[in-house]
């Protein structure tokens, strides 16, 4: 059940650093980063070390995210893969330049013969599993003693509401689109769910931090 | 339209009830560690109901369509399969006659797997003799 071949190691890890790479743009703009190296150069190596720790700490939202879906799939007896998609990916990159972000390197594709409500539930597995671990990560910002490690964890499970509520939009190949076609109440719960918890985060729209 | 089970009919409404819980908790506690920490348990209560309900649940009650898995014929009594084993094959062995395709007399022929018949070293391939086995197959 837990086999990989090489090809969707290599897939995976490309996606999961695209993820990362477009998740700190969001927060952290790359131009600001080089004037801070030109400008003061400990306040960079400062502002550097937590971006490694914030990369390290983002890893697995992309990743469970990818994996439960394979998972699910195989537990309904399907065979499952994660596989990149080349332009979308490239697009992904590019969004880190743009006022936009687009979340979206690659797709689990799933073979073999299943229903609409199980292509449903493989879809919330992904977003679900990120409301988990973002929530996992927001109980452990509470327990921080460090104001950066604080903001760090914090960080993390915002990113982790960003990729659920993304996923969540009824649009194209996205999870949301799939848990609509199965069930709408279904479907209201989760978006709801995520999109209160991306605007009322502390970090979120509506936070107030 | 796919109609719920009475599980995730509740999950459900556990899951509603949390978001407006969610909403009550910002509403109600400033921002400290506190407002986190029950924002961060509401999300992972809710989010942990909703998966086992939605989706372990239905996948460990899964009907396997397998007649030798054993929880199938629990599920319906009345469905008894009986495994009915495929016939020994014996394999026709043959030394000596004549090549069922060019007629040619052979001693020490081939009998073809596919369709039993005697060939020649030349047709003694399927393809060779346009063996009928194999189109079957």
């Amino acid at each position: 059940m837990f086999s990989f071949t090489s090809t969707e190691k290599r897939e995976l890890f490309i996606g999961t650093s695209i993820f990362v790479l477009v998740e700190l743009s969001l927060y952290i703009s790359p131009f600001q980063l080089f004037t801070d190296f030109l400008s003061d150069f400990t306040f960079f190596l400062d502002e550097f070390f937590v971006i490694v720790v914030l990369c390290i700490l983002s890893i697995p939202l992309f990743l469970f995210h990818e994996l439960s879906h394979k998972f699910t799939a195989q537990g309904y007896g399907l065979t499952s893969g994660f596989r990149l998609d080349p332009n979308f990916a490239l697009f992904s990159l590019f969004s880190i330049f743009l006022p936009i972000k687009i979340i979206a390197p690659g797709v689990v594709v799933s073979s073999g013969e299943y229903r609409l409500d199980t292509s449903g539930r493989i879809s919330m597995a992904g977003p679900l599993v990120n409301i988990l671990i973002g929530g996992v990560f927001l109980v452990f910002s509470s327990f921080m003693p460090l104001d950066w490690a604080m903001v760090v964890f914090l960080l993390v499970s915002k990113f982790s509401f960003d990729l659920a509520l993304f996923n969540m939009l009824p649009f194209y190949v996205l999870d949301g689109t799939k848990i609509l076609r199965w069930h709408q109440t279904t479907f209201i719960l989760i978006f709801s769910l995520s999109l209160v918890l991306w605007l009322f985060h502390p970090l979120g729209l509506l936070g107030g931090l | 339209m796919y109609r719920l089970r009475h599980q995730e009919q509740i999950a459900l409404i556990i899951g509603i009830s949390s978001v407006i819980l969610l909403i009550l908790e910002v509403l109600f506690f400033s921002n400290s560690p506190v407002k986190m920490f029950f924002l961060g348990s509401t999300t992972i209560g809710a989010s942990l109901i909703i998966m086992y309900v939605f989706i372990i649940q239905p996948m460990k009650e899964q009907i396997r369509p397998s007649p030798y898995n054993q929880d199938y014929t629990i599920r319906f009594p009345s469905f008894r399969p009986t495994i009915i084993p495929p016939p020994a094959k014996v394999k026709k062995t043959t030394t000596r006659g004549s090549c069922e395709h060019c007629g040619k007399k052979e001693l020490m022929g081939f009998t073809c797997s596919y369709c039993d018949g005697y060939f020649c070293t030349e047709h003694r391939l399927p393809e060779k003799h346009a063996c009928i086995g194999l189109r079957r197959q």
